[in-house]
């Protein structure tokens, strides 16, 4: 007994260990980057490089927090932009795809399954297949360095909508119909019954939908190209990574509070989304 | 309903508002012609210095012309440029760098030729080896701002009077000089710090140019583009041996050890003293200048080395920089953007040295008038430099105007001798030569310009 | 009135069938928004990208192939991309299944408090981007002056360089990436694994099954289908690596790193390129995703009713 009590402890400190050296791995490099913003142009890549910089420079921030950049660039305005299409886009991404999933989870209708396929084969179709394309597109419908532009072509997503009508399908029928009997209109039932029971896949998928525009690199670079006031916050990230690859403090004070944001949102969030994996990971 | 509709409510408010956000049209004078005009992103002084120019044109309000600047960063520009002219709104004015004159401009039909616009006076103006550069289909599509040679030679005096390495009086550097420099550095530096600098990556496919020509008097294929000549005579090989053995020998870093990591601004890494000498643009001398002044002492300027160490040859390729007026313009809009590219570059010497004079003269004139200028003006401390430049400057060759796929498949011969030593040379050569005559011999290849 | 049973099934089928389609105006309605979002910004380019593989980019004229053929013959680098992404995706995607795998079995044996924060910190690079990952990582990677060269100098080395030597450029694209996808990986084959019911493995006990016997064929086999649509997914991204090469290497060197989608980024800035070449090598490249989909799609779909 006193054996397998043993074999139990030393277990648990392997396992232990094991799981600090991998979380002290993956935490590492942010860890190693967070006191490079505070380095001056001799030290960020001077050789040796230290951890902690020897003059505590914090000009690298003032410089982030003042504007123009770099050709009419400004980091901060780009974080508030970013957000804000992001949130727009959150909000109007969900309401668009749980509509649709919420009609082919609950509806019969003509042209059902034609249109399912429709929806479905999207999800194949790389961005960049359709990337110069679609910028043809935006640009004839005059979109071109708006901040509509950012949002709206992303909204609806294939993936989001087959998510969510997975969701419904586990909702009992009967409420629905019972809400029928008591006069409600199908638009009414959505609202009453099924939007108040998906907040665990609302936050799932809104959590990503926010990271993806958060995130969104290539699109906005290629559309928003003259107007910096709505430039994205990868975007700038991006054009500052060329222009100050010699005062790298800049880029790495840009790049901590690049992430501060969605991190936030994380912490807010974790049980939800932890708990989520299990679920879209199934998809 | 209600939380929902509470919701939905800002961002359905939202929508039209951001809708406007964007096509905000900024303010024009009244009856005054809008030029647009965009620009690259160069270092802070050259930014700094149009910046200036731009808003002296707009105070005195030329020809009740105002022009609209935009600056961008390298990618940036291109991008800015094709969404805007897919949308019909190319910028009146544009850059264009001379190699790729003939695509650019001519080919998609972007620009408009300048005869008739600009006048005839300015257009006579251009130098010869210039207007040769960018002359296409017996027409001028772009006005040239300068020349800059793509390969000078850089050192650090300091480092190399610590390994007792002499630069000849006469400037003439040879491979051999430059192994036995780097021969002698070699001991007296520090871990990370290397001895020479070479462009790598799509750098040696355009900053070779130059080397190419002084070896071989010809580029990776023939003149009229019918044939590869990379195994024609020795010349290739030569620089394969010179390129392999600075890398085994360790003289070399094996990647870029400037911050930004292009040869651009190699220079940085030799005034940060983690190179004792390199190969660089002439533009390096405006940057060391302007952000390092306190090492411009100790900075010597020369030549490149070469097999021959003869200075009378072609040493570099000339790039730089022209400016073209949009066919998507109007005619009022293409007269008012001439207009400016000439108060700009053309009408004034005194005014176009300017950028001259902020640049160090480390950029070579691209007109007659204003390398006159250039040559009455100059400053005597700066002379020596001057000269070198303009040495270079007046013998180099244009930048290769054929596919950039064969420049890469140079690159590529050129990494791989320095990245597998262990393979023969010749297997490199035979590489690149296989694959540059199946480019050329494919029936999309296409013909060379006139 | 009475009805006979089989009128009575009749009736009720009628019924059942207004019940279903009652409301299809709504159905419609609803769906309107998604389905004209979807036809305008995904379906309209799609078909405009298609025509215009097959056009002229300066003309319009029809050319048949030629583009594709642009691509085969002229500029050989596009396949050799498709060459290189296969390779950095079967090595990623291997070590994210192994190393993720036996974090997860990790995992399910440190079921308390510290396993839990553990399983939240290791998920934190999944809120990160690739162009974030790539300016981090540049501070370790760095020939000029990052974290690896300071350590061989420390050592009395000479500093290697993993952006512009091979294979080392392989590692400096595949470190940021299993960095960015470690924690998902793991948490999705955790909740695999929490799945598998424990009386498989109180059976195993009881017949006398030691650890490694009870991983190979209990834990091993239900993790089929975790580890199958992992790996779509992990083929899905990885094959349109872009922005990890683009920052790290920019494809150097030799051309080893770049991707396909790096490709036809970099030619959609490159003039010389027709805009209608880059097209068709994007449908080359959604042609094959789809393809790799809908192969793995159709084993899993048999394999599921064969289970059912």
């Amino acid at each position: 007994m006193r054996n397998v009590n043993v074999r139990k402890l030393v277990k648990t400190i392997v396992f232990t260990l094991i799981c600090l050296i991998v979380a002290a791995i993956i935490l590492f490099p942010i860890i190693w980057m967070l006191p490079a913003a505070f380095k001056n142009k001799a030290e960020i890549w001077a050789i040796p490089n230290e951890w902690l910089p020897k003059v505590f420079y914090t000009k690298n921030f003032e410089k982030i927090f003042t504007s123009n950049l770099v050709n009419d660039y400004n980091f901060i305005s780009s974080i508030g932009s970013t957000f804000l299409v992001s949130v727009i886009a959150v909000v109007l991404s969900l309401l668009v795809n749980m509509f649709a999933a919420y009609v082919f989870a609950n509806f019969e209708f003509r042209g059902k399954n034609f249109l399912w396929y429709y929806f479905l084969i999207t999800m194949f179709i790389p961005g960049i297949t359709i990337l110069l394309t679609s910028i043809r597109v935006v640009s004839v419908l005059q979109m071109t360095d708006t901040l509509l532009v950012l949002i709206i072509p992303g909204l609806v997503s294939a993936y989001n909508i087959f998510f969510f009508r997975q969701f419904y399908y586990g909702i009992p029928r009967s409420l629905e119909e019972a809400a029928i009997i008591d006069g409600c209109s199908r638009f009414k039932i959505f609202f009453k019954v099924f939007l108040p029971m998906s907040v665990t896949p609302m936050v799932i998928i809104g959590v990503s939908v926010f990271m993806g525009y958060w995130n969104s690199f290539m699109w906005p670079t290629l559309t928003i190209v003259n107007n910096s006031e709505i430039a994205q916050v990868m975007q700038v990230i991006r054009i500052l990574n060329s222009t100050y690859s010699g005062e790298y403090g800049i880029v790495i004070a840009a790049t901590i509070l690049s992430i501060i944001i969605p991190l936030t949102l994380f912490i807010i969030f974790q049980k939800k989304i932890i708990a989520g994996i299990a679920v879209s990971g199934l998809k | 309903m209600k939380k929902v509709l509470k919701m939905l409510l800002p961002a359905l408010i939202a929508i039209p508002l951001l809708a406007s956000c964007g096509s905000k049209k900024e303010q024009e004078e009244p009856g005054a012609t809008v030029v647009t005009m965009y620009l690259r992103n160069f270092e802070e002084w050259s930014n700094n210095y149009m910046n200036s120019r731009v808003s002296e044109f707009n105070s005195n309000m030329t020809d009740g012309i105002q022009l609209r600047v935009k600056f961008f960063e390298d990618e940036a520009y291109t991008d800015a440029y094709k969404v805007a002219k897919e949308q019909g709104q190319a910028p009146d004015i544009f850059m264009c760098s001379y190699g790729n004159i003939f695509n650019d401009l001519v080919e998609t039909g972007d620009a408009v030729q300048l005869e008739g616009l600009i006048k005839q006076e300015y257009l006579d103006d251009i130098k010869d080896n210039v207007k040769d550069m960018m002359t296409y289909r017996g027409h001028l599509w772009s006005y040239p701002q300068l020349t800059e040679p793509s390969t000078l030679f850089y050192y650090s005096k300091s480092a190399l009077a610590r390994a007792n390495v002499t630069v000849p009086e006469d400037g003439k550097l040879t491979w051999d000089w430059l192994y036995d420099a780097c021969a002698k550095v070699k001991p007296t530096l520090k871990r990370a710090q290397y001895c020479v600098g070479i462009p790598i990556g799509s750098a040696a496919g355009w900053a070779t140019y130059g080397m190419q020509y002084n070896l071989t008097n010809g580029l990776a294929i023939s003149e009229d583009w019918k044939q590869c000549l990379v195994t024609a005579d020795s010349g290739y090989k030569d620089l394969c041996e010179f390129w392999q053995k600075l890398y085994i020998n360790g003289y070399v870093p094996q990647g870029a050890v400037s911050p930004k990591g292009s040869y651009n601004d190699i220079i940085e890494a030799l005034t940060m003293n983690k190179l004792a000498m390199t190969f660089g643009g002439s533009w390096s001398i405006a940057e060391i200048m302007h952000t390092y002044p306190e090492k411009a002492s100790d900075i010597g300027v020369a030549v490149i080395p070469t097999k021959s160490g003869d200075t009378s040859k072609v040493t570099a390729s000339n790039g730089g920089w022209t400016y073209a007026i949009s066919s998507q313009s109007d005619t009022a809009h293409r007269e008012a953007a001439a207009k400016v590219i000439e108060w700009f570059f053309a009408e004034s010497a005194e005014r176009t040295a300017g950028y001259f004079q902020a640049a160090y003269y480390s950029k070579a004139a691209a007109t007659k008038s204003v390398a006159n200028y250039i040559s009455e003006h100059v400053t005597p401390s700066m002379k020596e430099w001057v000269d070198v430049i303009d040495g270079v400057a007046s013998k180099a060759i244009p930048e290769a105007i054929y596919p950039w796929s064969i420049a890469c498949a140079v690159t590529n011969m050129l990494e791989t001798v320095a990245l597998n030593p262990e393979a023969p040379i010749i297997n490199a050569i035979n590489a690149c030569y296989s694959s540059i005559s199946e480019i050329i011999n494919s029936p999309d290849f296409p013909k060379k310009p006139e | 009135m009475e009805y006979t049973f089989d009128e009575y099934q009749v009736v009720n089928k009628k019924r059942h069938n207004r019940f279903k389609y009652r409301g299809s105006k709504t159905a419609y309605l609803m769906l309107l928004p998604a389905f004209v979002l979807l036809s305008v910004f995904v379906i309209l380019p799609l078909v405009l990208a298609v025509v215009r593989s097959f056009q002229d980019y300066n003309t319009g004229a029809w050319v048949g192939f030629k583009n594709y053929n642009y691509l085969f013959t002229l500029d050989k680098l596009y396949l050799k991309s498709f060459l290189n992404a296969l390779i950095m995706t079967a090595i990623i995607s291997a070590l994210l299944l192994i190393f993720s795998f036996l974090f997860a079995c990790v995992l399910r044996a440190m079921n308390n408090k510290f396993g839990k924060v553990v399983k939240v910190l290791i998920y934190v690079p999944f809120f990160i981007s690739g162009i974030i990952a790539s300016v981090i990582f540049n501070l370790i990677f760095n020939y000029g002056g990052g974290l690896i060269t300071s350590i061989c100098v420390l050592l009395d080395k000479d500093p290697i360089s993993f952006t512009s030597t091979t294979p080392l450029a392989y590692i400096a694209i595949i470190a940021p990436t299993l960095w960015l996808g470690f924690g998902y990986n793991t948490l999705v084959m955790y909740a695999g694994l929490i799945n598998i019911p424990e009386d498989y493995y109180n059976a195993a006990n009881v017949d006398g099954a030691n650890s490694f016997q009870k991983m190979i064929y209990i834990t091993i086999p239900n993790m089929k289908n975790y580890t199958v649509l992992l790996v779509i997914n992990m083929v899905t991204a990885y094959m349109q690596m872009m922005e990890i090469p683009m920052m790290m290497t920019g494809g150097a060197p030799l051309d080893t790193t770049l991707t396909p989608v790096l490709y036809l980024f970099n030619s959609f800035r490159d003039p010389s390129r027709p805009d209608n070449v880059t097209i068709a090598g994007a449908i080359i490249l959604m042609l094959l995703i789809m393809a790799v989909n809908i192969v793995v799609f159709k084993t899993l779909r048999t394999k599921r009713s064969e289970d059912a």
